[in-house]
């Protein structure tokens, strides 16, 4: 496997790696995820669609990463105008208003998670199960082979929740734990876009996500919700991480040149 | 970028167990310095190797047979542009003059000591210039009327100053690159190491053993001369193997391996003497060391390189020996190749129709080399592209530099930070594999010449 040469490729193999698990989660309501599914493509197309439009640049299809992330995330009751209010918000302020794809440094899917958290309390995201998390398992092998995602975020995320976990005394279940974390995980804190850029940039964001989690977790298992806030916190320190990896490389550089 | 232990090469099938071990310990310990390690035990000797693996592995298809096996008669040769930017040409000569092999054509006319000399005898035939009159091409064709090189006097090479004025007067002095910013050294400059590139980068160019086979005397001749240009160290960097020269006191060898990155100048200069603002590092290929070794030891300006000739359809890859600048049209009789030839690596893609001044293969690719960009999915969407932080990114490049970052600065021209992450020993050779594996489609080489541009206007 070669990592593809486009973002348009990207964004393929990745909605490629999202296909199992949105099929085990729709295997529960088949026509409930439908509509959802479909109201929330519409939705994030039509916002890119809108904003090629405006800006007359070229129309991409990058909002159906998005779009699948969402409908695993969202709870299946969620009224349709909710979800499409929030995912219109999400894909515009998590990206569009940055340039689209690429140029933004959050994933749109954490930033409407996260805002459906905030504007509708009462509702909560999908709990997390052992059947997604299996099912996430060859999307992210196939993205740790394509490279697109970077292994040391994962051990980082892991290695940083098990010592605050250890902390704190309690015992660590890790077949749950690992079960909670997979999905978002692989598919919002890993993002290439969100997290960090530099490899030593990439231990410290994983070992930071992993201690967020951590934080915002109640109890011994983290929530999807703990998930979403520790992955957007994450990626809003991730540019400021690369910057002092960037600083301390350039005067371990220049100490050579001595 | 890795770098891996000490290797103890040569050793004298007569010593003993306990003086080899005593030498690896030793070297070991002593593995810090830089360069090789002379211990002075039987000849013994620790030579420092580093295995490159950052940069471009490539898949060579038909590489060439290890062997010398013709002489190109060129019919025409050039002197391009490209290989020497910002000289502006003073010719001595005028279009449609003759000229004899290894006599000055022009001279730069910033500093014009710095000759150019003739690598055949021939007329000058095209003379073109590009903005601000620098160099565009100088074509010479060959002529029957043109008269041979003419011999000279054996120079003298017993100081700095006589090494470089027959340098600088032969035609051989734009051998030399300056790391920084990769252009020809100034006739005054004093460089703090001067570092010999005899790395074979890829199997598709010729193996410098095989090269200097029947060139060591004169190879080593080359090497004494060098040694007077610096009072710092002369770094010969080699692939694994037999060593190229021991018979010179003070050279410091150093082994190279890997990735092709390993036979580019740059990796190898980070590794041993890195650069700075304020510190120049020269490099020089092999071959002209030979030649320069050539010159002070015949007095005669030797104008052929062992090129090889590889590719897609040949038939007999091989090694052959050609002037410089030859026309790629030369190189082979029927015509039938001359569409996608390439000079240089198959990385670089530049298409010229004449070998470059620096590039010791030529490469035959008839199917054009289409990029992953002219695929069918970006026919469909027509996004502008960003830069995906992948992991083919972060081993695109042989050097200890931080890729993502630098190719942030290098795209919205940030010089000063990218003088920070270090692209002061960059040139465009070694972001080649930097542009393939990035899906922004921009070119990161054209990119880093803008900003060294900015960094050289500051430093004068």
């Amino acid at each position: 496997m070669t990592a593809p040469r486009t973002i348009s490729g990207v964004t393929l193999w990745q909605s490629f790696a999202l296909v199992p698990t949105c099929i085990v989660v729709g295997s529960a309501d088949v026509g409930l995820f439908a509509v959802q599914l479909i109201a929330a493509i519409a939705t994030a197309i039509g916002w890119e669609a809108l904003f090629a439009l405006a800006r007359h640049r070229g129309f991409s299809l990058h909002g159906l990463t998005t779009a699948l992330i969402i409908v695993v995330l969202f709870p299946p009751d969620l009224a349709i105008w909710e979800l499409v209010l929030i995912l219109s918000l999400g894909v515009t302020l998590g990206e569009l208003v940055f340039g689209g794809r690429g140029f933004g440094f959050v994933q749109p899917a954490t930033v409407a998670a996260a805002l459906l958290l905030f504007s509708f309390p009462q509702s909560a995201l999908t709990p997390p199960s052992q059947a997604v998390a299996l099912a996430t398992l060859p999307g992210a092998a196939i993205l740790i082979g394509l490279q697109l995602i970077s292994w040391r975020i994962i051990f980082g995320a892991f290695a940083g929740l098990a010592v605050c976990i250890a902390l704190t005394g309690q015992a660590i279940d890790a077949v749950s734990v690992g079960a909670a974390m997979a999905f978002s995980l692989v598919f919002l804190i890993c993002d290439p876009f969100a997290a960090a850029a530099t490899n030593p940039g990439r231990w410290i964001y994983g070992v930071l996500a992993g201690s967020l989690i951590a934080l915002f977790a109640d109890g011994a298992v983290p929530t999807t919700q703990a998930m979403v806030f520790a992955a957007m916190l994450a990626s809003l320190t991730a540019p400021l991480i690369d910057h002092l990896v960037v600083l301390v490389h350039a005067r371990l550089r220049r100490l050579r040149h001595v | 970028m890795s770098i891996t232990t000490t290797v103890l090469r040569r050793i004298d099938p007569n010593q003993n167990l306990g003086q080899i071990c005593l030498i690896l310990i030793a070297g070991t310990a002593l593995g810090d310095a830089n360069g090789f390690v002379f211990l002075g035990i039987d000849g013994a000797q620790i030579m420092k190797h580093f295995r490159i693996k950052g940069g471009h592995w490539p898949k060579v298809t038909n590489p060439p047979t290890q062997r010398i096996t013709e002489t190109i008669t060129a019919k025409t040769v050039a002197f391009l542009g490209q290989d020497v930017p910002f000289v502006r040409p003073k010719y001595t000569l005028s279009e449609g003059a003759c000229v004899a092999a290894g006599q000055p054509v022009f001279h730069d006319r910033k500093r014009p000591e710095i000759n150019y000399v003739a690598p055949i005898s021939g007329r000058i035939t095209t003379i073109s210039y590009g903005p601000r009159r620098t160099l565009s091409a100088c074509v010479i064709t060959a002529d029957p009327d043109a008269t041979e090189q003419t011999a000279h006097s054996v120079p003298d090479h017993s100081t700095d100053a006589a090494v470089r004025a027959t340098l600088l007067a032969s035609g051989l002095w734009p051998a030399f690159r300056t790391r920084p910013f990769g252009l020809t050294p100034d006739p005054h400059e004093s460089p703090v190491a001067i570092l010999v590139n005899a790395v074979q980068g890829s199997i598709a160019a010729p193996d410098p053993t095989v090269v200097l086979a029947d060139q060591r005397g004169t190879f080593r001749i080359g090497m004494e001369a060098l040694k007077r240009l610096t009072d710092g160290p002369l770094y010969l960097c080699q692939s694994p193997g037999t060593p190229l020269c021991m018979e010179v006191e003070g050279v410091e060898m150093a082994e190279f391996s890997g990735s092709s990155a390993a036979g580019f100048a740059g990796t190898q200069i980070d590794v041993l003497c890195p650069i700075g603002p304020k510190r120049v590092v020269w490099s020089i290929g092999y071959q002209d060391v030979a030649a320069i070794g050539h010159l002070f030891e015949t007095g005669y300006y030797r104008t052929d390189r062992v090129i090889a000739v590889s590719g897609v359809g040949v038939a007999h890859p091989t090694l052959a020996r050609a002037p410089l600048g030859v026309a790629l049209g030369d190189l082979w009789d029927d015509n039938k190749h001359t569409v996608g030839m390439q000079s240089g690596d198959r990385l670089q893609s530049c298409k010229g129709q004449f070998l470059g001044r620096y590039d010791d293969h030529v490469c035959f690719n008839p199917a054009p080399n289409h990029s992953a960009r002219d695929g069918w999915l970006s026919h469909i969407f027509k996004a502008s592209d960003a830069l995906v932080p992948s992991g083919a990114i972060e081993t695109a490049l042989g050097l200890n530099i931080l890729p993502v970052p630098l190719m942030r600065a290098l795209s919205v021209g940030d010089s000063e930070a990218a003088q920070r992450l270090g692209c002061l020993a960059l040139v465009e050779e070694d972001l080649f594999e930097l542009t393939r594996a990035c899906t922004s489609g921009a070119d990161y080489g054209v990119l880093l010449r803008h900003v060294l541009d900015e960094l050289m206007e500051d430093a004068v």
